[in-house]
């Protein structure tokens, strides 16, 4: 052959290798091709879930889900539109509108920006019939949460979108997803969520969808959420709501024999539905905002009190059982008495100079018996830093000083001190079990939530052990799902006998004692009132504050159903305004109805809301 | 041995007729997914539809073809040639202005691109020429003579314009090289294309430098080797060298314009442009890439169902042979173009005429320009420039183009025996 001709085969050779190769090196050789396809063509569609409904402990239903419907438009695509046809369908005033397109275009031209939110059903259906007069404009359902109740938005908790935290921390979320943000709906969420069913999309170079990629292969259905069954008595807790009508503080009701929490009642509080529908975001800033009645605090979980009397049962029990005091022994209380050459614990029980037994002890509320059991128990040890990490462990057992890890997302721990603390403060080994006299009757340096108390109320109604509070009690109709942490009885090692001793004497608060105007006549009940002292500082000055009023209470007696514990922040003496409230949510418990109208009514018109104006006169000012 | 027998349709090489048909078939099976459209309700409305039916009327071409004399071609070349000069001419005048460019005659809905048609006419043209008695491609007067009969219609096409056509005929210099012109000349074509782009990769201080530097190697190894200095091979290379590089910056900056710097930038790397005009070859890279070695199968292509490659159907038709079958059918689309290549060539060298030789080398080297740059396009090897891939693309103009070109050339060698 001509060698020209070669030249030219040659020629057209290298040109197909060097094709060949670059072809094999793009198809066979880089693998990232593949992906990239997939990234660009193949579009996820998620399917969201409806959300589980909750339920009281009576299937009463609480919380389910609303459609709402937002307004929406794609700027690009909206045209020349009749306004004022537009304002009266949707009843929305004509600065509102521009203020939302002007965001609107703002955001993107090219995506759908949100104009108006959460249009209920009757508001939105004028605009849905004529909705083709508006090119750009569309409606999108979703669903808010509806609430069945006026109570209890402290243990509902609320959903709202997610941040960008969340957004990192789980990929189960996308942008504008919903998420629990307090209470069940946050403890829970994993259960009220569901499963999102994901749709893969082929979808052009403009983001349309062609088709389903690959027949639906790879799609999965949504899972609607679970329902949940939650341990509240939705009655009992609006009644402590209305109960707590111009009063700070919380009502804490336990099931003792369970744990299950039947009444958590913050007050001052507000609706659930507060958090939800139109106005939520503004809602929740006016919440926020409020630190002076701070209603977005859960007292009954976070408030930190120090306990007052009620406090006294336990260092009773635990002298018991350390044996530093028996059922005979006895101390002389004469006003109070002195320990240490300058220092006197005054006591109100009315001895004057005679001996104090125990269940008396508890009935009259004798600081004296309770402070001198408490240097005994520390006593008993050759230091008193031993003799105070056995009492602090002791009170470890039942839940004080530490989280009760409930299944709410909020708490507190509390304070009992131990050696350290005392170590720290006075230093190590120079100080007396008489320092520390005041955590003998709840004062001092201890410091208890309301639940930790009412746990401590069900622990002695039940002779000595008790069960993690908790608000769940069905997940899907069912006990099974539930964490076994809940069901699992903890043991308080103080022996049975002992609370057999302390119960006797805190039915004899109600018979005869601190708490006898409150008792009811054919249910025997239990129950210790406390006063605490407290101060705050106004102006550079610390002021004395009227006391927190108090009562811890369970019954009956024999059968105890219902564990109670009450603080009223500045309501006085415990017997005052904490045991008649304590009261009421007993027999409105155990019986369904109130007998005694009389307490009722005391109740009902007790107002502290002047006293709460001194207390932040500085937040008044500004407002 | 002498055949009393005229040679008939039937006597065309038929290797060459089934790598024809089997090109176009892939080609109107693959215009059909690239375009494929569930709604779509006609036949003759979709691509596919209108590619085959173009397709059969090639067909018609070839049976005209068959009825045509040689001898009257032959006689007429330097008048189709002028037809086809006045033809571009005319499109500059009455054409259709689409998309800036002025390369269309429109008649209703249905419109031809003149520059396709042209190249068998300017061929044509070159093989009359190269075929006057006394033409010797050598001789500089007959050379100037001949470069200026393909630069003609260049520049016309150049005033469409049309950069990707012009290019194509420039491939028409091939056809010399065949004739007799020294290697040389290409070699120092290539040395100037190579400096040019290293230029622009590289700058001009490093290649000045690195140039100075070769040159000083080969002329001391030279003069080890052979005791002599060739001053003036080496002052001529040296200069052209220079002024290419010095020219370089000029022409890139100046002469090129925005959107032709930036496919050249594109290509050699120095920029990223997913958005705007580097969009097309990302996408295509990735509908090639994703193919892997089998392909994603017909109609399963979803870089192709996506229509995320604009023009796949007529400039990147590749892109959709790529997803859909792989490296098995680029491959094949390959070798395909590479065997009907060679065998043009084979061909071509039997000619006993001179000027269905250069007919035939006129025709493999328009038809290797297309592939070779279509498919290095394509593959981000060169720069984009608009032209079809012979025979797959979708497009009449160039369907009908290319079928009378090579059947044109397969009747010439039906007949190469017979006195015409």
């Amino acid at each position: 052959m001509n060698q020209k001709a070669l030249g030219i085969i040659i020629l057209i050779l290298i040109t197909s290798f060097i094709i060949t190769g670059r072809l094999f090196y793009l198809q066979i050789l880089d693998k990232k091709y593949k992906d990239l396809a997939l990234k660009n063509a193949v579009k996820k569609e998620y399917i969201i879930p409806e959300r589980g409904y909750i339920y009281d402990r009576h299937h009463k239903l609480l919380v389910s889900n609303l459609p709402v419907y937002d307004v929406m438009a794609i700027p690009k695509q909206i045209k020349a539109f009749d306004t004022i046809e537009f304002l009266k369908y949707t009843g929305i005033d004509k600065e509102t509108l521009i203020k939302a397109l002007k965001k609107a275009q703002k955001y993107s031209r090219n995506k759908a920006s949100l104009i108006i939110p959460k249009l209920y059903k009757n508001e939105v259906a004028l605009l849905q019939e004529k909705i083709y007069k508006f090119p750009g404009f569309f409606i999108q359902r979703r669903a808010i949460r509806q609430y069945h109740t006026q109570s209890a938005a402290n243990v509902l908790g609320f959903i709202r979108e997610v941040n960008e935290k969340e957004l990192k921390k789980d990929p189960f979320y996308m942008p504008g997803d919903l998420i629990g943000k307090a209470g069940v709906e946050k403890s829970y969420e994993k259960v009220l969520r569901g499963k999102k069913g994901v749709k893969y999309f082929l979808t052009d170079k403009f983001n349309r969808k062609i088709s389903s990629y690959q027949n639906g292969k790879y799609d999965t259905l949504a899972e609607v959420g679970k329902d949940l069954d939650i341990s509240i008595d939705i009655d009992l807790q609006s009644f402590g709501d209305s109960l707590m009508q111009g009063k700070r503080g919380a009502i804490i009701a336990i099931e003792p024999q369970s744990g299950e929490i039947l009444a958590l009642v913050t007050a001052p509080s507000f609706p659930p539905a507060f958090l939800s529908g139109r106005n939520s975001s503004k809602n929740f800033n006016k919440l926020f905002r409020d630190k002076v009645d701070n209603p977005l605090l859960d007292r009954g979980l976070q408030g930190e009190y120090p306990p007052g009397s009620p406090f006294k049962m336990l260092n009773g029990l635990i002298g018991l059982q350390e044996g530093v005091i028996q059922p005979g022994t006895a101390f002389v209380c004469n006003h109070g008495f002195n320990y240490g050459r300058h220092n006197h614990m005054f006591c109100h029980c009315g001895a004057n100079g005679r001996k104090v037994y125990l269940p008396w002890a508890i009935e009259k509320s004798c600081n004296t018996y309770f402070s001198k059991s408490y240097l005994n128990i520390l006593n008993n040890y050759p230091t008193p830093a031993e003799g105070l990490d056995v009492w602090h462990n002791y009170l470890a057992r039942f839940g004080l000083g530490q989280y009760l890890h409930t299944d709410l997302p909020v708490g507190s721990k509390g304070f009992i001190p131990d050696s350290k603390f005392y170590d720290r403060y006075y230093g190590k080994g120079r100080w007396a079990a008489s320092y520390t006299i005041s955590n003998g009757i709840g004062q001092g340096e201890v410091l208890t939530t309301p639940i930790q108390l009412a746990n401590v109320a069900a622990a002695i109604a039940n002779r000595g052990y008790y069960f993690t509070p908790h608000i769940i009690k069905k997940i899907d109709g069912s006990q099974k799902a539930i964490d076994t942490f809940y069901l699992k009885p903890k043991q308080t090692v103080i022996d049975q006998k002992y609370y057999e001793q302390i119960i006797q004497g805190m039915a004899a608060v109600y018979k005869n004692g601190t708490a006898k105007y409150s008792r009811l006549n054919d249910i025997e009940l239990c129950g210790k009132t406390g006063t605490s002292e407290n101060k705050t500082r106004i102006d550079g000055k610390i002021v004395k504050l009227p006391d927190h009023s108090i009562f811890m209470a369970f019954g009956p007696r024999n059968k105890p159903q219902i564990a109670v514990t009450v603080f009223v922040e500045n309501g006085g003496y415990g017997a005052t305004v904490a045991a008649p409230i304590a009261t009421l949510m007993i027999e409105k418990y155990l019986r369904g109805k109130i007998t005694r109208t009389d307490l009722l009514n005391r109740v009902l018109n007790t107002d502290l809301s002047e006293i709460y104006q001194i207390k932040a006169p500085k937040n008044n000012e500004k407002q | 041995m002498k055949n009393s027998r005229k040679a008939g349709i039937f006597d065309y090489d038929w290797i060459s007729v089934l790598l024809f048909n089997l090109l176009v078939s892939i080609g109107i099976i693959s215009i059909y997914s690239a375009t494929y459209n569930e709604t779509q309700t006609h036949i003759l409305q979709s691509f596919y539809g209108k590619q085959a039916l173009w397709f059969a009327f090639s067909y018609v071409l070839i049976i005209f073809i068959s009825f045509l004399s040689l001898k009257s071609i032959k006689n007429n070349a330097s008048l189709f040639y002028l037809i086809g000069l006045i033809l571009l001419i005319l499109v500059l005048i009455v054409g259709a202005n689409i998309n800036g460019n002025k390369s269309w005659f429109r008649f209703g809905s249905f419109s031809i691109q003149p520059a396709e048609f042209v190249k068998l006419l300017t061929v044509l043209g070159l093989a009359k020429l190269l075929t006057e008695p006394e033409f010797k491609i050598t001789r500089y007067k007959n050379l100037l003579q001949a470069t200026a009969l393909i630069l003609a219609p260049v520049f016309l096409i150049l005033l469409q314009p049309d950069l990707g056509s012009a290019i194509i005929f420039l491939s028409l210099f091939l056809v010399f090289y065949r004739d007799g012109l020294s290697i040389v000349y290409y070699l120092l074509s290539f040395l100037i294309a190579t400096l040019f782009i290293t230029t622009i990769y590289f700058g001009q201080t490093k290649i000045l430098i690195s140039v100075m530097a070769i040159f000083i190697i080969v002329n001391l190894m030279t003069y080890v080797k052979f005791k002599k200095i060739y001053w003036l091979q080496t002052l001529f290379i040296l200069s052209l060298s220079i002024i290419t590089i010095l020219g370089t910056n000029f022409v890139f900056h100046n002469i090129l314009k925005p959107h032709q710097r930036n496919r050249i930038e594109i290509v050699l790397g120095k920029k990223k442009d997913d958005k705007g005009t580097g969009y097309n070859l990302k996408q295509a890279l990735i509908a090639i890439g994703s193919g892997g070695l089998h392909g994603k199968g017909l109609l399963k292509g979803s870089q192709t169902k996506g229509d995320y490659i604009p023009e796949q159907h007529t400039d990147w038709i590749l892109t959709v042979i790529g997803e859909q079958w792989g490296f098995f059918g680029t491959l094949t689309v390959v070798l395909l173009y590479t065997f009907l290549l060679i065998r043009l060539v084979f061909l071509a060298e039997r000619q006993k005429q001179k000027f269905s030789k250069i007919l035939g080398y006129g025709l493999i080297a328009i038809l290797f320009a297309h592939y070779a740059l279509n498919m290095l396009m394509v593959l981000g090897l060169f720069p984009t420039i608009g032209i079809p891939l012979p025979f797959l693309s979708y497009g009449g103009s160039s369907l009908w183009a290319f079928t009378l070109m090579l059947f044109i050339f397969l009747k010439f060698d039906a007949h190469r025996i017979e006195d015409w």
